[in-house]
Formats: C-alpha cells, structure tokens, sequence
C-alpha cells in the first residue's frame, strides 16, 4: 500500500511550483494545512485511533506537516526574492552618466610656476617675505646702488604715481620695477645671517608678446658670513634643475647688475641654444652698506627670476598677453596637477 | 654694438685671431652678450652683377625702365636711381633675395612691373651710399660677393658699466686677453702744441678738458676713404658728410666722440657752461629744443651751439660749402650728460658713450686720428689749437687676494692675476693699489676686481657648492601661506585661478593715479577686482564659454593723503549653471552660491562668526540682491548678482555673480584663532520644535533667528531656517518662514512643560516683534 503522506507531499510540491504569486501560494497553501486542508483532516483522524496508533500516526502526520510547510515556505522564500528583484530593476541606474561633479577648479599656471620655485627655495630653507607693490625710489632704486643718473636706472623704465603721491623726501612714489626691494626691507627688519624669497608682482612700460606692464618675479638672497660665488652657483643650479629637469644645463656668464659684482646671468639649455632665465650676482658691498650691514663682516648673493618666462617655457606658451586674459579654455589646458598643493 | 671682425683684425697684425663664431662665444663668456653673428657673404648671397642693356625714363615719374642682362636671362627691372644708364654693370637681386632685412619681390610701379632691384651698398648692409646703385667690375650673373672680404658682424650687447666696449679698440683690448697679445694702436701724430689763436672759455667743471683744433680746408672732402665708409655702414650708421661720417668712424673705431662745427657760423666765443631755462637750440635733428636749465651745453655769443655730447646745433652745421672747421675732442662728465639729454627724450651714439664713461686720456688720440684720415681726404692746415681743462687724475682701486678669495670660493693663481690686471691696464702703485685704466668707470673696490678675475679666470671655473650652514629654525612666510591655503579652498571648490592686471582705466578721488600711462588702460591702479573679473566672465561668454567660476587674490590700491594703501583681496565671480553636468537639472548660479562658497572658505579657515546685512546693490548690482558680510563684527566683503540690465550692457550673456573679500581682515581674524580646548559631550537628550512664521518679505532671516536666540531661554542649542515659501495661500508680500530649534539643558531631560513654554515665548517673541503670525 502507498503511503497517503507521499502522495500529499508530491502534490503539494506540485501546487506549490504551479503558482506564481504570493498571494496564491497562500490559497494553495491552505489546502494542505489550513483548517480544511488535507493534513488537517489527516490529523482530526487521530481522535479516533487507539493511544499506540495515534502516537505512530501522529509522528507521522506532523512529520508530513513539518516537510510540507517546508515546500511552501521555500517557494514562498523564492517568490519574495523575486518580487523584490523586480522591484529594484525598476531602480537601475546607468553608472556611466557623470557623477553630480563641481566644476574642476585649478591654479594659474603662473601661481602653479611660482609655487614649484618658492616650494624648491623652501626646501632650501628660505623663508618667504613681502614688500608692497607700490614703492618709493629709496627701495627700489637707492638703496640697491643705483646712481642717480646711470643708465642703469633706464634699463627699466618706470611707472610713476601721479601727483600728489609722493615718499618721505618728495619724490613721486612709483611701481616697483622687480622685487629687490624686498631685500632691502628685509635687511632693514632683521639682522643677518638671512635667507629669503619674496614672489610678487613688479611692472614696467612695457608691452609686446614677451613683454607685459606687469608681470611676476621672485627673488632671493642669501646673506651669511661665508656665502660665496660658488654657493651661488650651487643653489642657483639646482633651483633650475629642480624645476625644469635634473639633466637641463645651466650655464653662468658674467653681467652687470647695479645691486651686485660681480654679476651673472644665468642660461639653462633650451632646444639647441641657451635660453636666459636668470640674474644673480654677489651682493653690492653699497647694497649691505645702505642697510647698515658691514660688508667687512657679512656677504652674500641675490638673485631674480620671472615668473611668467619660467612659466612659458615650462608649457611652451607663445604669447604673455594670453595669461592674463582668463580664457577659460587656455586655464583649463594648463591646469597643472603636477604641482602639489 | 655691432663689431666688424675685418677692423678687429687691424689690432692685431700678424696674430690670427679665432673664427668669428669661436671668438663670439669666448667674449660672451667674458661678459660680452652675444646677441647675433651675420656674414657678409651671406648677407650678399643672390645678389649678382647685371648689365644694362637699355634704360629708358618713364614719363611723368623719377623711375626709369630697365633691361638688365643678369646671367641667365634679360630681365625687366625699375630704378630710381638717376644716373644708371646703358652699359653699366651694377649689383642686382631677383625676386626672392633677402636685401637688408627685406625679401625682394615683384612690384607694379608706374604701371611697369619691376622683376627685382638694383642694390645699393647701403641696402645690402655692407657699408656705403644708400641711393647711389653699387657699380661693380663683373660679369653679368656673377655674384658680387666676390667682391668683398670675408668680413663678420658680431652684435654684442654691452652693459652700462662697460662704455670702454663701445668701440673696436674696447673689443679688442679684451680680445688681447684672450690671444695675449695687447691691441697695436696706429702710430699717431700730436695734435700740435696750442697757439693761441683759438680759445675755448671752459666755465663749468663737468667738462673737465676741451679741446678745440680750428682747421682750414683747402677744398670740400668729396667723400672718406673707402675703409671708413664701409665700417660706419656695418656698424648700422648712415654716411651724411665725410666730416661726420670721419667723425663717426673714429668714434666706432676709437670710442671717443667728438663733434665738427663751422667755424664761420660761430658768433664770438665758444663757451662751456650749464643752460639757462628757456635758452632755445636748434638741434641736427630738427627740432626746437627748450633748455630746462643746468644742461651742460657748448655756447657762443648768440646762445647755445650744441648739447654738450649729445648733439650738435643746426646753426654750425657743416655742410658742403663748409671751409673752417672747429673740431671738438673733450671729456664730459658722464651723469652730467644723462641729466643733459633725458629731459628732451634724446639718445644718441655719442650720449650713450659718453653717459657710460669714455677714455678720459682718449680726446687727443681721436683728434690725431681725424686729422690723419683728414688728410687723405682733403687739404687742409691747422689753423688754431686750444686745449682748455685739465684730465681728471686716475683713481686706484685696492686689491685683497684674502676678501676676493672668501667672495669667491676659489682664486686662480695668482700670477695669473697679475698677468690679467696687466692686460686690462690696471698699473700697480704699491701695496696691492692698482691704477684704473682710464678707460674703465667701474672700479671702486675690491668686489670690482674680483669680478674682472671671476670673468677672465671663466665663471664655469667655480664648481657650484652647496653652503654648509648652521642649523636654524626658518618661520615660514605667514602671509604667502596663507593666500596658498585660500587659492587651494577655492581651486577645491571649483574655482579656476584668474590673474588680472592691477591697472584700471576708471579711477575716482581714492584712486592712485599713474604720471606716466601706457594709455587709458593702465591710468590709475585697481581699487577693486571684480571690474577684472566681470570683464574676463564676458570674454569668455563671447566664446561660448558661459558656466563659469573665477578667483583672483590680489591686491587692491587706494590714496591714503599722499600715501599709498595696498590690501589683499579675493574676488570671485560665478555664472551660467551652477551644475554644469547637462544631464541633471538645470540650475542658474545666484547669490547663495558664491555666499556658500565664502562661507565654506571661512569656516575652513576657522572663521565661525560671519555675519550678513542686506544693502542697496547700486548700479551695476541687483538693488535687493546684494549684502555686505562682517567677520567678528569687521566689515569684511560682499556678494552681489548682476543686474540683468547692466550685465547686458557688459556683454555678460548669463546669470552672474560677485563677491569680494578682504583677505588683510580674515588674515588678522585668523592670526587670532586660538587652540581649541576639550568639552564633555552632552549627556542629556535634544528635542526640537518647529515654528512656522508668515510675516513681511523684508524681515530677515537673521532678524528672525535673532528674536528666536533672545526668547528661546538658555536651553536653545541650535536654531536655524528649514523651510522658506512664498506664494499661494500667503498673502502678497509676505513669507513664510519655518525655524527649527533644538533645546537641551545640561543638567536633565527637559520636560515637556518646559519646551511648550520656550516654544511660547519664541512665537510671542516674533509675532509681537515683526507681526509675524504662525502658518
């Protein structure tokens, strides 16, 4: 004889599949084992039988139950799923649309200049400084040995403020036309041995597509009792070759600069030729004097850059005037990520 | 200056110098800038001898046609030139040939087409007549390149401490160092021993020494020896008359100017003294020159006769009938020339010698070496010689072997040294004091000397070093890191970094003002940067460029009385959308974005308390969308939308807005930030409570939240605005405006009764303060 369970748990396995709804599954479900469903009939037998029986049949009716609510409780577990996967489906979303950005800022391409030259100086242990951008002709020109009426003065020609701007003697204040004054400041503030940068802004009447009226520089100086002609060279090149590349070469020529002697300026190697980058020199015994250093005691270099020729060499920029248009397109091409921020 | 290898080689009979370009690199190392090297073979090259085999006048014009046999071909040619004509055989260039700077080409004159040019020697560069065709003993096709030596022109840049090198015996003396060997300078006749007939008045002692040779020519010269004109022409001078071209070339060859008047247009006495204002000279140039008063100037009875070395009057002109001459050789004091010719805005060959310092001992060689040449142009005797003044006593300056050696971190030998001074004319004096060539102005002290070792020893001689130094602790500059920290802010916040001139055209009474523009754009200096910024944002727009966010940290300008002020600032500007990613909503930046960017940038700063006013936005701002903003109750900046109107009228083709803060304030406001200090976090539980108010559109939020802060009691954590409308259901003009508060105590749990009461007195606060009521 077959036994009545077997056949109650291949149909209810069959009911089970058959149905594709949880709310069918219940109906199905209930069938079997709700109030009058089959195993619930099965079970109101038991009443009947006597103890021995019923305690067999009865093993064997909640045995039934326990494999039938099973069956049902895994479709069930399988029809949740899947309502649940259909659900979400309708939530895809394309993970290659753009991601909610802000717009991608960046540097200048000059400040992104200035700043791997200031963070080599810093590294060298210069500390950076500022003077202001509107000077009086004792920083910018006296103090840095600049004979009243030697031409020296005119190898920069000047910006003058207009009346009734005028310095602590009368003279019309003027734009600085580099940033030496700051030298003289700092000397002025502090007592050597000194180590300073300054990176601003300088102008002079000036303009074509290498030239602007305004324009960058920093400068540097290195004042100590043993500072040399050779420590100049030493810093000086590797500045260069930290900015521009360890193997560029770096040649020195002998110059003339008012606030220096002896003087140089300084050529890196640039596509088959030289390419000037820089003027240095030792600092003009007069220069330490005019700030009360004793150039018995104390001696040292200088140096100044600008900013916009580096940076027109290090992106190969044609013309000077573009970097101070602010055409999004050319500031976008120069976002330079190199620069560590 | 431009240095004609052929006359250097003339220093040094017998020597063979180094090749042109060999020679230019080793004087570049000696502080010479070598700027260019052009060869007159290659200047000369296509340019060949053409014969003339018909010429004829064009009527109605200057021009004749030419039919030129050039070698090859017969060739149409036209020439201004008047005395061309059959038969000759002149210089020539094809369309194509470079001639000077210039590419020759075909050109339409007259309605005849010229298929190239007849050269001058002046055009070709090489020295001579610029009108006159270039006659040449050729073959037809031949080029005239033959003709000529294998000359080079060395171009160097010359610094201003260095006048001696102004001249090809300045050159040369240094290219003596390098071939050892001392330049040989020609064998001279004195100029003969004064004689009274002339006399010079020398007043002023910036003219230390005159001297004047009156000369009577037998004939007008016809023209300077051939070896004079071509160097005055390679040198880029022009010939005028064979008396100045003579003077030039001794100025070329010698470095010493001198100057020629006719005698007979002098009136009196020739005086040197200072100009009194308002004196008018006539110079050579043509123009009438007002003096300022103090020039040095050359005078006779009737007024000034020339600047002194800078340029001669018109009205002692030589010209061709000229017989009687004054030759002028005198030394004048360089700062005292400067301050001569700056105020007319003159520079001239002689000024730019002078100013730099010419051989004190120089003014006689340069006579001696005129009246040579002189001689082999014309006859003529000297008729009269004065030399007024006294040379200026040479300087010394003092040699330290222990100083140069500690300046310079090497010395070569010493013999060397030695070797080198004695090359350069220093002349020893004893304990270690040398002599100053007279030729050099810039040796004072012993830095000096060190840099004439440094250069000659070679600069490439140092081995670069890296010093040793002593530990020190280096403060970094506060100011520049703080201005890196601001620009990083905003580069995170999407900003792209602007740079703008400092220069403005439109200036107000506070604005600094510039003597000496370059034009209207660079009048006055900038007194705020969104002028800059509102103009970069409509360049852009016209390239379709509309979605923008800029910054700039500058500096901003303004008087003080007499006195400049500068400040830092931030300026910023937004527009376009302020999502730019095209799929996602669209949404125009406004005010709130650039206020959240500065908010964002002052609290990561650590700036905490910032607080926002409303103020009348005035022309080219939105008049109610535009607020100032304070930082610790220090008026720091503000934020303002464009109005639509006036961004039209700017070219600004998008929504767009600006703000300005000053960095000098945030600056000092952060020196101030002190170390934060540990708190307990509260242990007791918040509870909030909302409060919805309709009350006028004027009232702000920060009125609101400050009645809130007052009536809400000691327990009020935290109260802020989440939720703003406007429209239906609310009456027009008004708003409403929901404030969420949270509450804690901590001391307990706050009871129920407690936040109903403070609850209560907010509402009773803002309904009876701003006839708010509730929503």
């Amino acid at each position: 004889m077959t036994d009545p369970g077997d056949d109650l748990r291949d149909r209810a396995s069959a009911a089970a599949v058959a149905v594709d709804s949880l709310d069918e599954l219940r109906q199905a479900r209930a069938r079997f084992t709700g109030k009058k469903g089959d195993v619930t009939a099965l079970l109101k037998q038991l009443g009947a039988m006597d103890p021995e029986e019923r305690k067999l049949r009865g093993q064997e009716i909640h045995a039934l139950k326990s494999d039938i609510d099973a069956i049902f409780d895994q479709r069930r577990q399988f029809l949740e799923d899947q309502a649940r996967r259909t659900r979400l489906e309708a939530e895809r979303i394309d993970v290659t649309l753009p991601g909610r950005l802000r717009t991608t800022g960046g540097l200048h391409p000059l400040e992104s200049t200035a700043r791997v030259v200031l963070q080599t100086l810093r590294d060298l242990g210069f500390t950076v400084e500022e003077g202001p951008e509107v000077e009086d002709a004792r920083h910018n020109f006296d103090s840095l040995n600049f004979p009243p009426d030697h031409p020296a003065k005119e190898m920069q020609d000047t910006f003058f403020l207009a009346d009734p701007f005028v310095d602590d003697q009368g003279a019309p204040l003027l734009l600085r036309t580099h940033t030496s004054p700051v030298q003289i400041r700092a000397m002025e503030s502090y007592s050597p041995p000194l180590r300073i940068a300054a990176y601003g802004k300088v102008y002079r009447v000036d303009a074509d597509v290498t030239h602007s009226p305004m324009f960058h520089q920093i400068e540097g100086f290195w004042v100590d009792r043993h500072i040399n002609f050779r420590h100049l060279k030493g810093v000086l090149t590797e500045l260069i070759q930290r900015v521009f590349g360890q193997e560029i070469p770096v040649r020195f020529r002998p110059s003339f600069f008012p606030f220096t002697e002896p003087s140089t300026e300084v050529d890196m190697g640039w596509q088959d030729g030289w390419m000037e980058v820089l003027g240095a020199g030792m600092i003009h015994p007069n220069v330490l004097r005019s700030v009360g250093i004793d150039p018995e005691q104390w001696q040292g270099f200088a140096f100044g850059l600008g900013i916009e020729r580096f940076a027109m060499l290090r992106y190969g920029i044609q013309d000077i005037r573009l970097l101070y248009e602010s055409d999004s397109r050319f500031l976008a091409g120069l976002n330079d990520r190199t620069v560590s921020r | 200056m431009i240095i004609s290898y052929t006359a250097l080689k003339r220093f040094f009979p017998g020597i063979s110098l180094p090749a042109p370009q060999e020679l230019f690199e080793q004087l570049t190392a000696m502080g010479l800038e070598g700027e260019a090297i052009d060869y007159v073979g290659e200047m000369l090259e296509g340019i060949v001898a053409a014969r003339i085999e018909s010429a004829v006048p064009i009527e109605g014009t200057s021009l004749k046609k030419l039919i030129v046999d050039a070698g090859a071909e017969m060739i149409q040619v036209l020439s201004a030139e008047p005395t061309v004509d059959n038969g000759d055989v002149v210089a020539f260039a094809a369309p194509g040939t470079i001639v000077g700077d210039l590419e020759v080409g075909v050109r339409t004159m007259a309605g005849q087409e010229s298929h190239g040019m007849v050269v001058s020697r002046g055009e070709a560069g090489i020295g001579g007549d610029y009108s006159c065709a270039w006659r040449v003993d050729l073959a037809p096709g031949a080029e005239v390149s033959e003709l000529e030596d294998d000359d080079a022109l060395l171009d160097f840049g010359i610094t201003p401490n260095r006048g001696d090198l102004f001249s090809h015996l300045g050159v040369a003396r240094e290219v003596g160092i390098l071939v050892g060997a001392q330049p040989a300078i020609p064998e001279l006749a004195p100029v003969p021993e004064d004689d009274g007939n002339v006399c010079v008045d020398l007043q002023d002692p910036d003219c230390p020494f005159y001297l004047a040779i009156e000369l009577e020519l037998g004939d007008a010269p016809q023209g300077v020896p051939a070896h004079v004109e071509q160097l005055v022409g390679r040198c880029g001078m022009r010939c005028i008359h064979p008396l100045v071209d003579l003077s030039n070339y001794v100025m070329l060859e010698l470095g010493q100017p001198t100057h020629a008047f006719d005698a007979d247009k002098i009136k009196g006495t020739v005086v040197v003294r200072r100009a009194d204002p308002d004196e008018i000279l006539a110079t050579l140039d043509g123009e009438q020159r007002k003096m300022v008063g103090g020039e040095l100037i050359i005078a006779d009875d009737d007024g000034p006769i020339a600047l002194a070395g800078v340029m001669g009057g018109a009205r002692t002109e030589v010209d061709h009938s000229t017989r009687r001459v004054l030759l002028e050789s005198a030394f004048f004091d360089p700062a005292r020339v400067a301050r001569g010719r700056r105020p007319h805005g003159l520079s001239t060959e002689a000024s730019m010698r002078f100013e730099r310092g010419v051989d004190v001992h120089g003014a006689e060689r340069a006579a001696s070496r005129i009246l040579e040449i002189l001689g082999q142009m014309a006859d003529f005797r000297v008729t009269g010689v004065h030399r007024a003044g006294e040379l200026p006593t040479r300087q010394t300056v003092q040699w330290d072997q222990d100083r140069a050696a500690r300046l310079l971190g090497a010395l070569p030998p010493d013999t060397e040294i030695q070797a080198w001074f004695d090359a350069l004319g220093f002349v020893e004096s004893g304990n270690g004091a040398y002599t100053v060539p007279p030729w050099r102005f810039d040796m004072r002290e012993v830095v000096d000397l060190a840099e004439e070792v440094a250069r000659l020893w070679g600069y490439d001689r140092f081995a670069p070093q890296l010093p040793t130094v002593q530990m020190a602790v280096v403060p970094r500059g506060a100011g520049q890191h703080f201005r890196d920290r601001v620009l990083d802010v905003l580069v995170d916040l999407g900003y792209t970094q602007v740079i703008h001139y400092s220069f403005t055209a439109d200036g107000d009474e506070r604005s600094l003002e510039i003597a000496n523009p370059m034009g209207e754009q660079t009048r006055y200096l900038r007194r705020e940067l969104s002028a800059g910024l509102i103009a970069a944002a409509a360049r852009n727009h016209r390239h379709q460029q509309v979605d923008l966010r800029l910054a700039e940290v500058g500096r901003v300008f303004r008087a003080a009385g007499t006195r400049s002020e500068e400040h830092w600032r931030l300026g910023m500007l937004c527009s376009g959308a302020a999502n730019p990613v095209a799929w996602q909503e669209r949404r125009d930046v406004d005010f709130y974005d650039i206020k959240g960017d500065l908010e964002n940038l002052l609290r990561r700063l650590g700036i905490a308390d910032v607080r926002w006013q409303p103020q009348e936005g005035s022309e080219p701002w939105h008049p109610v969308r535009f607020g100032v903003f304070y930082v610790n109750d220090r008026e720091a900046g503000w934020v303002g939308e464009l109005e639509p109107a006036a961004a039209d009228g700017m070219d600004v083709k998008a929504s767009t807005v600006v703000g300005e803060c000053r960095l000098d304030v945030v600056f000092d406001e952060c020196q101030r930030l002190t170390v934060p200090v540990w708190q307990t976090v509260p242990s007791h539980p918040a509870a909030e409570r909302d409060a919805a108010f309709v009350l006028d559109a004027t009232v702000t939020a920060a009125e609101i939240l400050a009645a809130v802060g007052e009536a809400a009691g000691p327990n009020l954590e935290d109260a802020h605005v989440f939720d703003v409308y406007s429209g239906t259901g609310i009456e027009n003009g008004k708003r409403s405006v929901a404030v969420r508060m949270r509450f804690r105590s901590p001391t307990g749990t706050l009871s129920q009764a407690d936040l109903d009461q403070s609850l209560q007195d907010v509402i009773a606060a803002v309904t009876s303060g701003y006839g708010a009521t509730l929503r």
